[in-house]
């Protein structure tokens, strides 16, 4: 008798099709694979960035990749420490969208800096003041902690689960979960926090400066508490889109409308207090260095006061309200374009925390320093889209990501 | 990272954050390892008592 | 972060610029360059691209014609002291401890082979006093044979900034050492190499702790500022001028606001 490689119970499209539709994806990650070897072969020359921009495209793509997987360890914490059963439902796809986000990341930062072979220096000769070194600990912990909690999805496979020990391995790593769980909760709250303290603590740069508790700047609260507001709904949004794709149902409405819920309402109380922080930072923090709010917002191109509303109140307060009404998250329409809104509003929000920062200029007889990114470095961030088409279209395909799909697909 | 690098310093904060990130390396690493023996034990098991069968 | 040992005689280290005087001849930046193995590009327009521990920059006051001014400002590595003393914004955010604050000197290190080349350290430094190593070092044929061998050259992918060009400071330490005068290096044995190249004698150069240095004096003066003081980091270059208009160049003020030196004149 042979094993089908597919999930039992479930149909998967025929091999030559599923190579087609996985071919654009390999393209782009051919071509990504050639910026790659341009710079880490000629050196960062071969990017836009210049000393002006040492933070450029690349770390705004790890803020924002690193968020928005956020949804792994918000839905990790939900599921198996606060017990919230509808979640599991979702759980298994939410840790390969993590693994994908948190690996390309460490990639982007790998490809980030000018010396990579020296990249180990920051754990060997760590300075625990930075920020950087407790978001370097944390962050490949954490992937170590992902890599684990996708082992017993993979081992699920129905051909790997005739080897016995293997079949033993997933169901005892099931059992306890929960402790990779919580421990990954942990390294996220902290590296999640670390990513907005990069910015907060530089209090040579005012348009990012913030105060805050001990040594945490106020953006270290709001960039984890961000992250696990919106972090849910894209990894929500990402199994909305392969619904569509697949043209099959996975997941119930009421797995959906429950993320939509505790995402709405921590979103609500996030933008609130981001608010309240850019008050603070606008009346205070930033006059007592000289700058007026609207110094931070004139003169220049691209970053008009639009910028702040735009993150504020179109991609925050408005998805957080649709969000947390019944109607508005029934409605699935509503429901995800109140998602995209709020994905677009932390894409932002790391966008001004780290361009917005270093494009602002400081002594009074500089103009402000724009930036567009060369190819190497668009094709490479684009990358963990084509990455995450491949692993999540495998995973599809050959494990049981979806409890739920059997019941909804009969 | 360890006491003998140049920038190690012997105060509170580096024990903090080492310790935390020694920490959860070791849950993770001790998790990983009890499911590997208890697997192996669950297989060995299993196998003896479909020997004991025949 | 090492503090001072029992041992060591503390200074604080610092820079005194006269931009009145200054002609912006730029002296200073060639100087540099050739003391510290400082490299250099072909073309050399994009300065966002090229290295310069030393910058001259020219300001103008905006006005035209008969009323234009014009003052030229050189700008080294500030060696801030930080928010916290021994903590300049660079100096903490270094994942890899590769730039450090010298507490017998005050003296903010760059440790090149320890530079990974994160550049976090560039994105904290409001002055762009640091700049990265964006190609590998290249210089015109002979040149090589003209290298400083007391100053390291740097790889691609490291960031690299103004010593204060400390390694004279470790051979005034060593000739002091020897003639059996461990810790008393007078003012003229320890000069950086835009201070000695100034024509016009704009920079100065000491210990800003020791009363008997110039740099003491003029720190004090009426028109004395720094860059970018509002911020807090704390710098160790002083600049003096007494145009009104070159100190509201040199920090940010809200509508209303005067710079400190003629607040009381406004008043």
């Amino acid at each position: 008798m042979t094993t089908s490689a597919f999930p039992e119970g479930v149909k998967r499209c025929s091999g030559s099709q599923f190579i087609l539709w996985l071919l654009p994806a390999f393209l782009v990650l051919l071509i990504a694979a050639y910026a790659m070897f341009r710079v880490w072969g000629f050196g960062l020359n071969q990017t836009n960035m210049n000393d002006a921009y040492g933070f450029a495209l690349w770390i705004w793509a790890d803020l924002a990749v690193i968020a928005l997987g956020g949804g792994a360890f918000f839905s990790g914490f939900l599921a198996y420490i606060m017990g919230v059963k509808q979640v599991k439902n979702i759980i298994n796809f939410a840790v390969i969208l993590g693994l994908v986000c948190y690996s390309m990341a460490l990639l982007l930062l790998g490809l980030d800096v000018g010396q990579p072979l020296r990249g180990w220096f920051i754990f060997w000769h760590a300075n625990i003041h930075s920020m950087l070194t407790e978001v370097a600990f944390c962050l490949t912990i954490y992937l170590g902690v992902l890599i684990v909690e996708f082992i017993p999805v993979i081992l699920e496979n129905p051909k790997i689960q005739r080897i016995r020990f293997f079949h033993h391995l997933s169901h005892n790593m099931h059992e306890i979960m929960a402790v990779f769980a919580a421990t990954g909760v942990f390294l996220s709250f902290f590296h999640q926090g670390s990513l907005g303290g990069v910015p907060g603590v530089l209090y040579g740069r005012p348009f990012a400066f913030r105060e805050g508790l001990f040594i945490w700047p106020w953006t270290f609260f709001l960039f984890t508490w961000s992250a696990a507001a919106v972090g849910p709904l894209f990894t929500a949004s990402m199994c909305r889109l392969t619904e569509i794709i697949t043209g099959k149902r996975l997941v119930k409405d009421e797995v959906y409308q429950l993320l939509a819920k505790i995402s709405g309402w921590m979103l609500l109380t996030y933008i609130i207090a981001k608010s309240l922080d850019t008050i603070y930072w606008a009346t205070v923090t930033a006059p007592s260095a000289g700058f007026s709010l609207m110094s931070f917002y004139t003169n220049n191109p691209l970053y008009g006061i639009w910028i702040l509303i735009a993150e504020i109140v179109i991609c925050g307060f408005l998805p957080a309200l649709i969000l947390i009404t019944q109607k508005g998250r029934e409605n699935r329409r509503l429901l995800f374009a109140a998602a995209a809104l709020a994905i677009i509003g932390l894409c932002i929000n790391r966008w001004v925390m780290v361009l917005q920062t270093l494009a602002a200029p400081l002594k009074p007889f500089d103009e402000w320093f724009m930036y567009s990114p060369a190819w190497t470095e668009v094709v490479t961030t684009i990358m963990p889209v084509a990455v995450g088409i491949i692993v999540i279209s495998l995973a599809y395909r050959y494990l049981p990501l979806f409890p739920q799909e059997r019941e909804l697909n009969p | 990272m360890f006491p003998f690098a140049y920038e190690w310093t012997w105060y509170l904060g580096q024990y903090l954050f080492m310790g935390a990130a020694g920490f959860a390396i070791s849950v993770v690493g001790a998790g990983l390892t009890f499911c590997i023996i208890k697997s192996i034990i669950d297989t060995v098991q299993e196998d003896e008592g479909s020997s004991d069968h025949h | 972060m090492q503090k001072i040992p029992s041992h060591t005689k503390a200074r604080h280290f610092g820079m005194v610029i006269d931009v009145d005087k200054c002609t912006g001849c730029a002296s200073c930046m060639v100087a540099c360059y050739s003391e510290n193995n400082v490299s250099f590009r072909d073309e050399e327009s994009a300065k966002m691209l090229s290295l310069n521990w030393i910058m001259v920059y020219k300001l103008t006051n905006g006005e035209s014609f008969p009323d234009t001014e014009v003052c030229y400002l050189p700008q080294p590595c500030m060696h801030c002291d930080g928010k916290e003393f021994g903590k300049p914004p660079c100096v903490s955010v270094c994942p890899a401890v590769a730039t450090d604050f010298d507490w017998p000197t005050g003296i903010v290190s760059q440790i090149y082979t320890r530079c990974f080349g994160c550049r976090y350290c560039m994105a904290a430094c409001p002055y762009h006093a640091r700049q990265f190593n964006w190609w590998d070092p290249v210089w015109p044929a002979d040149m090589e044979k003209y290298l400083s061998p007391n100053v390291s050259a740097r790889t691609r992918g490291v960031v690299e900034k103004c010593s204060f060009c400390y390694h004279r400071f470790q051979l005034a330490r060593q000739k002091a050492y020897h003639e059996g005068r461990p810790e008393e290096i007078g003012e003229d044995e320890y000069q950086t190499a835009c201070t000695q190249a100034c024509p016009s004698g704009a920079i100065t150069f000491g210990d800003l702790d020791n009363p008997e240095h110039e740099v003491y004096k003029l720190k004090q003066d009426r028109y004395a500022f720094r860059l970018l003081e509002r911020l807090n980091t704390n710098p160790s270059v002083y600049y003096i001028s007494k145009r009104k208009w070159v100190h509201r160049m040199a920090d940010n003020y809200l509508e209303g606001e005067v710079p400190a030196a003629f607040a009381e004149n406004e008043a």
